[in-house]
């Protein structure tokens, strides 16, 4: 056969294949709600509403999962950080860069359309911590985006097609430091979406937009302005610049109506300028998705000096509480905390270190304040302090899972600690830098050699079950499975199942570059699939001057696994 | 310059004799100044021009030992990387190094010296 003649083939048969399909690429509300009981798809952000990345699917087991081979693997054609989540509907996966989407046959890897978007140069100059995008939302035949320069762009599953496309309102603009890469979560028919930009004194919010239309519904500011409740906690009028972003994705519990999501510092990072709690920032906030009411929230680090988002997704569980089974939210925080808060009105359940802590001693569980010491007093009064963890945190944007099963959360921890300094702050304006340029720190190591750890923790206490050295911390999501098998990534490219119970490593392939994002496992004719994207980069791969990630190849790509056949 | 296309706009509007050459140029900035401000989409910041950044921190960095030691100094002591560049130059290549923040970080990652977060 002619190539040509072949080629030609190839091209019909992935039509008709797509065009047979279209009649299930539908997504409505409901396979929403129930995408973690149905493994043949991958619809929510975190498998499903929960966030709990835990997958039923068992044919991959600690036994085979030695025979884990590549099926296909699929170049990105791009040389930024790929921190996507997958999506797959009827064997197809969507994924995206910073700057294309892609569907993907996926059983062979065949792209089935590929949508490059441009933004302006001049968006760079607001984006702190890796050019990237996470991923898309998928809605009534739709695959929906938010790109760089803050518009969000709705697109034909079955074709690509642009069907709308809107810029988030006014004031949103890169002049006033506001930049998108986080993804959509479509919740009770409106879709959430938030926003980056804390290093650049913006002013941080959510916002809730028709996934049909793209018409905007709502926007809840995570500041308060002069006179309105928690203004009170800002000095003069720094919340007008005070940060707040909400750059991570939530999650949702259909039964309480309520999204969850993590909101991030504030700005500037030197606190002397901003003294107070800096209320809503660094909060864990549940929300009405149809208005954007914040029904409660838990602020984690008042007054925060060191950069410690709250932004890690809440992961819903129903876990026993006192002997009870109690439906909650857990954040593992990036201060080193591992929050527990009661799933209806936040209320502070544990809250336990499960990292090298020394800002507070631990959390007052009547006030649910930290009870900092002389390290965070310290700062707050300019001197130069050594702090655990450092600015990146013990955990960062990177996902854990949470398995039912064993009751334990598995997270990707960070080991480094900082010296600290808050000089006199500058005057800010929107737009302007107000992260790291207004302080200063240097990296402290207990071990240059061991900069991470995953860990399987218990998430009443923080104590771990086991924990796994690395080289530089994972910034890899991880995932679960029903059969004992954790996955994850290494930014130096391994790709990694690990034993559940004991953290030993069962098998590791090398991809072509450093892994930061977030596998996924669904299932397709009665056979398990693993999926996930490499690519190095983003802010620790860009920003912490890691020696072991020096020579790391970049380069992003989407890779599929299973079990080998024969 | 400001001042004196106002002190000439005064003189036209008051109908004073003005020579021909300040009429003319008077007219080239009232168009220019038009043209500029119609632009529907002008950027309120210009794209990134690296080649002039790349050149003042490797003066900073290979040619001035005075700023290129302060710059070290800083660094070592905590200072992220931009901010303390920034500090170093005039206040125009300062405004250039802001607009081209992102190359800047690259550059001074391949430096040595990664900004921090």
């Amino acid at each position: 056969m002619s190539r040509t003649r072949h080629a030609a083939l190839c091209a019909a048969a992935i039509a008709s294949t797509a065009l047979l399909a279209g009649g299930a690429l539908a997504q409505t509300a409901d396979d929403l709600l129930n995408d973690h009981k149905t493994p043949s798809d991958v619809l929510v952000y975190g498998m499903g509403y929960s966030g709990q990345r835990f997958s039923p699917l068992t044919q991959i087991n600690k036994e085979n999962v030695k025979r884990l081979v590549p099926v296909w693997g699929y170049s990105l054609a791009d040389n930024q950080g790929a921190e996507g989540f997958p999506v797959v509907k009827d064997g197809i996966v969507y994924t995206t860069t910073h700057s294309a989407t892609v569907a993907v046959d996926a059983l062979t890897g065949k792209t089935i359309w590929r949508v490059a978007h441009e933004y302006p140069p001049e968006t760079l100059r607001v984006v702190c911590c890796g050019i990237v995008n996470r991923g898309v939302a998928i809605y009534n035949g739709k695959v929906i985006r938010q790109l760089l320069d803050n518009q969000i762009i709705a697109l034909d599953a079955k074709t690509g097609k642009e069907i709308w496309k809107v810029h988030s309102p006014e004031p949103v603009t890169i002049e006033n430091g506001y930049a998108m890469t986080g993804t959509p979560l479509i919740a009770n028919g409106v879709m959430v979406v938030g926003v980056a930009g804390a290093e650049f004194s913006h002013r941080g919010f959510l916002e809730g937009y028709d996934p049909d239309t793209g018409k905007h519904l709502w926007r809840t500011y995570t500041l308060p302005l002069k006179g309105e409740p928690g203004s009170e906690t800002w000095e003069g009028d720094s919340s007008l610049t005070g940060g707040g972003s909400s750059w991570v994705t939530g999650s949702y519990d259909p039964e309480l109506d309520l999204v969850y999501w993590g909101i991030g510092n504030p700005s500037p990072w030197n606190p002397r300028a901003r003294a107070g709690d800096n209320l809503y920032t660094n909060a864990v906030w549940a929300v009405r998705p149809k208005t954007g009411e914040r029904v409660w929230y838990y602020q984690t680090t008042p007054g925060d000096p060191f950069d410690y988002d709250a932004v890690q997704t809440p992961v819903v569980a129903t876990i026993p509480v006192n002997g009870q089974p109690r439906k909650v939210v857990m954040q593992a925080n990036r201060s080193g905390f591992l929050y527990v808060l009661d799933a209806k009105d936040g209320k502070l359940l544990a809250a336990n270190t499960f990292g090298k802590v020394n800002w507070a001693s631990g959390v007052d569980m009547k006030t649910g304040r930290p009870m900092v010491t002389d390290v965070y007093k310290g700062a707050l009064e300019g001197k130069n302090v050594t702090v655990w963890p450092s600015v990146s945190g013990v955990t960062n944007w990177q996902h854990m899972a949470f398995s039912p099963q064993t009751g334990l959360l598995y997270i990707n921890t960070l080991h480094v600690g900082m010296t600290y300094e808050a000089p006199e702050p500058p005057k800010l304006v929107p737009g302007r830098p107000s992260g790291s340029g207004t302080v200063k720190r240097t990296v402290v190591t207990d071990d240059p050699n061991i900069r991470g750890y995953l860990k399987a923790v218990d998430p009443m206490t923080g104590k771990s079950r086991w924990e796994t050295p690395y080289r530089s911390p994972n910034y890899s999501s991880t995932m679960v499975t029903a059969s004992g098998l954790v996955f994850t990534g290494v930014m130096t490219g391994e790709f990694q199942a690990l034993d559940a119970d004991s953290g030993k490593v069962l098998w590791s392939f090398q991809t072509p570059s450093g892994i930061v994002a977030q596998p996924i496992t669904w299932e397709r004719d009665g056979k398990q699939y693993v999926t996930v994207m490499s690519g190095l980069g983003g802010v620790y791969a860009q920003r912490a001057g890691d020696p072991n990630l020096a020579n790391v190849p970049l380069g992003a790509s989407l890779w599929t696994f299973a079990l080998f056949d024969k | 310059m400001a001042s004196r296309t106002s002190h000439l706009i005064l003189a036209v509007c008051s109908r004073m004799p003005v020579p021909r050459q300040d009429v003319l140029r008077l007219f080239v900035v009232l168009l220019l100044g038009v043209i500029v401000s119609a632009g529907p989409d002008r950027p309120a910041r210009a794209a990134c021009d690296f080649a002039p950044v790349k050149q003042q921190i490797d003066v900073v960095l290979d040619r001035d030992h005075e700023r290129g030691a302060k710059f070290r100094r800083e660094v070592a002591s905590g200072s992220d990387s931009i901010a303390a560049m920034e500090a170093l130059v005039s206040a125009e290549m300062r405004e250039k190094i802001d607009i081209c923040r992102y190359d800047v970080a690259e550059y001074l990652t391949k430096r040595g010296f990664p900004p921090f977060h």
